[in-house]
Order: C-alpha cells, then sequence, then structure tokens
C-alpha cells in the first residue's frame, strides 16, 4: 500500500470525532449540521472517556476530547509479515469504556443560570395557585415523556398551511423522553427555526425543552450551539433542566445561523419579568403539574384510572394512627397511594414532581413520614449540587426540614374522579 | 486462524488467542473463502484451541456467522474438550455468563458440538444444558462481576424501519444495564449512576443508528453486535492485583491502542472504582468491498 494512502487513514482517525465528516452533503440535506461521532465525541470528552475504533486493518484510539496524534495510539496490520496472505476483518469495532465523575455536574457559569431563592420563590407561589385547567392559548405543549420517541414533530408545523396570525402559538414546550436522536431534534428545529437548507413553514417565537437531567441539559447545550439554522431564523431556545438551571440560546450577533448563549434572557425566563416571551419559570411549573396529574389520573384515552384506588367520602383519621400534629381529624377523598404507584406511569409522574418540588426547597433536607414516600425520596435526590447549595452545607445553615407525606388534598391533584 | 476447505466444508480453526488485533488482521480470510465457488455446505468455527477470547472478536464471528446462517449454510460450533488447561474452560464459561454461547447457537441453520458429541435433543435444550456445564465450572472468570449488557446480534432490517424502533431497542438494553450493573454498582449514587446511563444511551443511540444507515446495503441483511460490561478497579488483595497487572499487561500487547489512560482512572472523591466498557461491532456486505472509514 502506498505511503501516502496511510498517511491519509492517520489523518482521517484525527478528525473523527471532532470534525463533522460525512457521506451527506449536510447543508442541503434535512439533517442537523452535527454528526453523530461529533456529537458522542463532546458527551465522551466531559469525563475524559477512552474510545477505539477499528476499520480496514487499523485501529485508532484516545480518551477524549479525541486526539490520537501519538503513534501509540494508531495501529495497522497492513505490513505485518505475521499475516501477509490474510484479510482484514470486514466492517468497523468501537470499543468504548465510560467511568462516571462521582463529582455533581457544574453548570458552565457563561451559558446556564442557576434559579436564585427569589426565582424559586416565584416558582412556589405559582404553584400554590389553583391548578391549570387549560394550557394558555399562546402555547402549544407537547409531551413525549411517555411514548419514548421525540421524533414526531406535530403535523402542523411540518405540513399545515402557515397560520394567518402567527402570535396564537409563539411558545412550543416540548418535554422529550430520555432517549432522543440529534435526528429527533434536527426534524424540530427544522420545524419551529428551520435549517440551511430549508426554511420554517411556521417559526415559533420560542421552543422551550423542559424537565432535562442535568446531564441531558448540558450535552443539550452544547450540541445546539454547533447546529446550523437557517439565517433568518429568530429562535429563542430554552433548556430547563429539572432543578430548574436554565439556558436561553439566541439568535447570534455575529453569526446568524448559530445560536448563543443569552443570560439576560435566562433570567427573565426565571423571574418572570419579560411578559412578550409568552412563558415563564413559574407557568411551566403550572404546566408540568397539569401534565403529571393528567398521568398519574387518566388513562391514555383520557379516561380515570384510580376510581379503584380512591375512596370517595368523608374519611376520619383515627387519633391513634401516626398522624402529623397539624393535620385534620377527617379528610374529604382519601387515595390509597400505594396502590396507585403500583401503575408504572403513576409512580414516574409522581416521582417526576416530587423531584421537581425538591428542587424548590434545596436548603431543607426532605422528612419522609413512611416507608413509601421515603423509597420515592431516595430516587429523587437533587442530581446536582448547585455552587450556592455547596457553599452553604444544609447542616450547617440551621435551615430545617421539609416534611413530605404522602396523604395529598385533593387541591393540588385535580383529577380525582 | 486457519481457514481451509475440507470437501464441501469451510474449516475455521481458531488459535489459543482470538484478541482484537489478530482478529481484526485475519477474520476477512473467512468471508472471503465463504464467498469463494462452490458455495460451502457446512462452515465450522472450531473454538476447541482457544483459550483466551476477546469480546469484539467474538461478536464479529457471531455476525459473520449469523450471515452465512442466514444464506443457507449450515454452521457448526465445535466448543472442544475438558481441558486439562482451565483457561479453556474458564473461556467456555465466561462465554455462557455473557451470552455469547446463545449468540452463537442460536443461528437459524448451527449445531452445537461439545467433547465431539452433539446432542440430540433440541436446541434449545443443547443450549439450556451447554449453558449450564459450561456455567457450572468450577474455575472462576478473570473478570468477575462483569455482567452488563449480554452480547446480541441486532438485525438491522428492523433498526431501519423507524426511529421508534431504534429508541425502543436501545431503551431495553440501557434497562438491562441498568439491571444488572448499573443500580447494583451505583445504586447508592444517583449522579454516577444517572451520568452513566445517559452515556451509554447516547453512545447506544449513536453507533447503533450510524451502523442501520451505512453498514449494510439496503437490500441485504446484516446484524449489528453490542456487548458491554463493567471492570472493576485492580484488586487489593496483593495475589489478586498480580493477576490483575498480568491481564492488564497482556491486554495492552494484544488489543491496539490502550493507551495507559485507558483503564479505570482514580479519581478524587471516588470510591469504588468501576467503569463499564461497551463494545459495538457490525460486519460489511454487498460486493466484499467496504468503506475505508463508516461515518454518519
Amino acid at each position: 500500500m502506498p505511503v501516502g494512502t496511510r498517511t491519509l487513514c492517520k489523518l482521517i482517525s484525527r478528525l473523527l470525532f471532532q470534525k463533522p465528516l460525512s457521506r451527506h452533503d449536510r447543508e442541503r440535506s434535512l439533517r442537523t449540521t452535527v454528526t453523530g461521532l461529533q456529537y458522542l465525541g463532546r458527551v465522551l470528552g466531559i469525563d475524559r472517556d477512552f474510545a477505539r475504533i477499528y476499520t480496514n486493518h487499523e485501529w485508532a484510539g484516545s480518551t477524549h476530547p479525541w486526539d490520537p496524534k501519538s503513534t501509540s495510539n494508531f495501529r495497522t496490520s497492513r505490513d505485518s509479515r505475521k499475516f501477509t496472505g490474510k484479510r482484514p476483518a470486514p466492517g468497523t469495532f468501537y470499543a468504548i469504556s465510560i467511568q462516571p465523575e462521582r463529582s455533581p455536574v457544574q453548570y458552565p457559569e457563561n451559558d446556564w443560570i442557576i434559579a436564585s431563592d427569589s426565582a424559586r420563590g416565584k416558582i412556589i407561589a405559582a404553584l400554590a395557585e389553583p391548578p391549570l385547567q387549560e394550557y394558555p392559548a399562546q402555547i402549544a405543549f407537547y409531551d413525549r415523556r411517555r411514548q419514548g420517541d421525540a421524533s414526531a414533530v406535530p403535523e402542523e408545523w411540518v405540513t399545515g398551511p402557515p397560520p394567518e396570525d402567527d402570535s396564537q402559538t409563539p411558545v412550543v414546550i416540548l418535554r422529550p423522553p430520555r432517549s432522543v436522536t440529534k435526528r429527533d431534534f434536527g426534524a424540530w428545529l427544522q420545524a419551529v427555526a428551520g435549517l440551511p437548507s430549508a426554511p420554517a413553514r411556521r417559526a415559533a417565537g420560542a421552543f422551550i425543552i423542559a424537565e432535562l437531567t442535568p446531564f441531558q441539559a448540558m450535552t443539550y447545550s452544547d450540541f445546539f450551539q454547533r447546529v446550523r439554522l437557517n439565517a433568518q431564523h429568530t429562535l429563542q431556545l430554552f433548556l430547563v433542566a429539572e432543578d430548574w438551571a436554565v439556558c436561553c440560546l439566541s439568535r447570534d450577533t455575529t453569526k446568524p445561523y448559530r445560536l448563543a448563549p443569552n443570560l439576560a434572557m435566562a433570567q427573565s425566563f426565571l423571574d418572570g419579568a419579560d411578559h412578550t416571551l409568552g412563558c415563564t419559570a413559574a407557568l411551566l411549573a403550572r404546566i408540568l403539574r397539569r401534565a403529571d396529574s393528567r398521568i398519574f389520573w387518566l388513562d391514555k384515552a383520557g379516561q380515570p384510572k384510580l376510581s379503584d384506588v380512591f375512596v370517595h367520602g368523608r374519611i376520619s383519621w383515627s387519633e391513634t394512627n401516626e398522624r402529623p400534629r397539624d393535620f385534620p381529624g377527617s379528610i374529604d377523598g382519601y387515595l390509597d397511594l400505594t396502590q396507585a404507584l403500583v401503575d408504572p406511569d403513576c409512580y414516574r409522574a409522581c416521582r417526576r414532581a416530587l423531584r421537581r418540588c425538591l428542587a424548590l426547597f434545596p436548603a431543607l433536607e426532605p422528612l419522609t413520614t413512611d416507608v413509601l414516600v421515603e423509597s420515592l425520596i431516595r430516587r429523587c435526590r437533587p442530581r446536582t449540587v448547585p455552587a450556592w447549595r455547596r457553599a452553604t452545607p444544609v447542616k450547617e445553615s440551621g435551615g430545617g426540614r421539609l416534611r413530605v407525606r404522602h396523604v395529598q388534598h385533593g387541591a393540588s391533584l385535580p383529577y380525582p374522579s | 486462524m486457519k481457514v481451509y476447505r475440507h470437501g464441501r466444508q469451510l474449516i475455521c480453526k481458531l488459535d489459543h488467542y482470538f484478541r482484537d488485533f489478530r482478529c481484526s488482521a485475519q477474520l476477512g480470510t473467512l468471508k472471503y473463502e465463504f464467498d469463494q465457488p462452490p458455495v460451502p455446505s457446512m462452515v465450522v468455527a472450531d473454538l476447541s484451541p482457544v483459550e483466551w477470547a476477546d469480546p469484539l472478536p467474538l461478536l464479529a464471528l457471531a455476525a459473520l456467522l449469523r450471515q452465512m446462517s442466514n444464506s443457507g449454510t449450515e454452521i457448526r460450533i465445535d466448543f472442544g474438550h475438558f481441558s486439562p488447561n482451565p483457561e479453556h474452560l474458564i473461556l467456555l464459561k465466561f462465554m455462557a455468563n455473557q451470552g455469547f454461547v446463545d449468540l452463537l447457537g442460536k443461528m437459524p441453520k448451527s449445531r452445537l458440538l461439545f467433547r465431539d458429541k452433539e446432542d440430540p435433543r433440541s436446541r434449545e435444550y443443547q443450549l439450556h444444558e451447554l449453558r449450564y456445564r459450561f456455567g457450572s465450572f468450577h474455575q472462576d472468570t478473570h473478570y468477575q462481576n462483569a455482567d452488563c449488557i449480554l452480547a446480541k446480534l441486532l438485525p438491522v432490517q428492523e433498526l431501519r424501519t423507524g426511529t421508534k424502533v431504534l429508541q425502543t431497542v436501545v431503551e431495553e438494553l440501557v434497562r438491562e444495564g441498568d439491571r444488572r450493573a448499573i443500580t447494583p454498582t451505583f445504586g447508592s449514587e444517583p449522579i454516577s449512576r444517572d451520568r452513566l446511563l445517559q452515556k451509554l444511551r447516547r453512545l447506544l443511540l449513536e453507533l447503533i443508528d450510524n451502523a442501520a444507515e451505512h453498514a449494510y446495503d439496503y437490500q441485504n441483511e446484516g446484524f449489528v453486535g453490542i456487548y458491554a460490561r463493567i471492570r472493576g478497579a485492580r484488586p487489593v488483595e496483593s495475589s489478586l492485583a498480580e493477576r490483575w497487572d498480568a491481564l492488564v499487561r497482556q491486554e495492552r500487547r494484544e488489543c491496539p491502542t490502550l493507551s495507559d489512560s485507558s483503564p479505570i482512572r482514580r479519581r478524587s472523591g471516588s470510591r469504588s472504582l468501576c467503569a463499564t466498557r461497551a463494545g459495538v461491532c457490525y460486519t460489511t456486505s454487498g460486493n466484499g468491498g467496504h468503506p475505508p472509514i463508516i461515518l454518519s
């Protein structure tokens, strides 16, 4: 084999995971400008994970960020006399070693705003209001959490005629499933903002991707900052983590086809200061609560599903039971939560709601009143330790305790019938 | 590895060590010989000499044999004998525990031999019997508590039917990894567990998607091999630690590009030290050629 070819293979191996090498013309197709390996390289780079790849005689390997410059990280069997007359294995092998860091995800200060006490107070106040009966008219909420598939962009965004008045749905909220491919996000971006190859049929003013784990949130933020959009786009993209950290990406002033962090807008979203946005963190909290309440009480066809485990009528609470001191002697209706949580959808809805709630009271240590709630709490511990919490350890702050009970009043769960 | 014809049979006799570099340099010979006329009526994979096999070569061999089996050729897997050398028995135990025996045994037309005998009963029974026999050898496998995602071959034709199929498959794999390894190992550390699951999900989604899109011609069927295991840290006890060191040295010799930085890293704040190692492989089909590098 000519030496030049060998050098070329080595050169290409250096670009793997780093550059958008692709067989497809990504500028002209409905694909994002970020390739799968490039995206994977960024994810593996967070914890400096190791990857190696084989194809056609050659192996290349490196810890991430990928940089197999050292000769020990590239090996070929082409010139080996030992294998003269043999043919190399066809295809491609990947071997990846991943090791998670024990330390919490650190949100980069240049991209993320972590909810302050005052912002969290506004969300708590909003949740004390009566439950939403309908989603506000300016908001289109798409919940894909239960479907395991975010790819289906609603028909009205893809093929429907552009609305006469675009202000009808300026805000699109997506709650994605845990598995989202970048192709799924590509389809959504094409619909709400337009890709270089195709402008959007109808543009959204804001696109909010809600309830992400901190690790998801950070990797998505990195991904969206690398995607090229249609240069005419006016999108404001919000990534909202389940611990209420927010990243806003909006049109880059120097490169209009890119998205760049907009900290002021993220702060406005959390504080609810800018009413032109159409949605605030407080409203999002109420929307998510409504979505989870529906999942908890109704089946996929919209019919009540917990009739067997909800006791209607006035229920007396026996004095002999270990009941909290401030709890009334009788309640209107009783939900057997142990039975209700047998349904996996109910369990997950409950866990999500609890996780969002705990994130609003970071200085309080959860104090559970029974074993069932204890098991839920164990799965809901905060996954990040934001800077303000690291600075003031819970025990020293004297912050007190948050009592979590499993008996709930009907008012917070609006579908008891 | 020796590949030769014996009448209408094509025989592939593996060496003592079926490891990454050796396999990658010569496994194509089996495919090349298979494609030469006349088409062999049977392919024999002789595993009897093998003392050590890495997961990637086993996945690649299984993917190739599966393609051959699907084209109507009978596959015979010879697992060898009760060897006085314990290494072969350790290998069989590893293969039984990690799903490789099932992978090789569940081909449309496969026959399984151990001690030159083939059990006349149903293949399900044979597989059950072999799993039980190999799994109960008293020798310990070299790496303990390694279970994560057992070896699997995924047919790309199914994966191409839609994104939803890919996501469902990946979620099942992630759930298996979580159930077998991640929750038992990282259950008390939600931050690590979440991070590991997210990364595993991302890499499986992207790599399987890549394979489904690029690895095979659309009219041909092909398979993506998947396997993941947990690798623990260097043991504290000295004799076990020496053995562990020897295995790592051997691995660096036989598995290319494993630099000093690749073994499990000791990090500040780490208590138990574990890493998940995931292997994904796919062969190519069609006219026998394959692209130099497969990219998305």
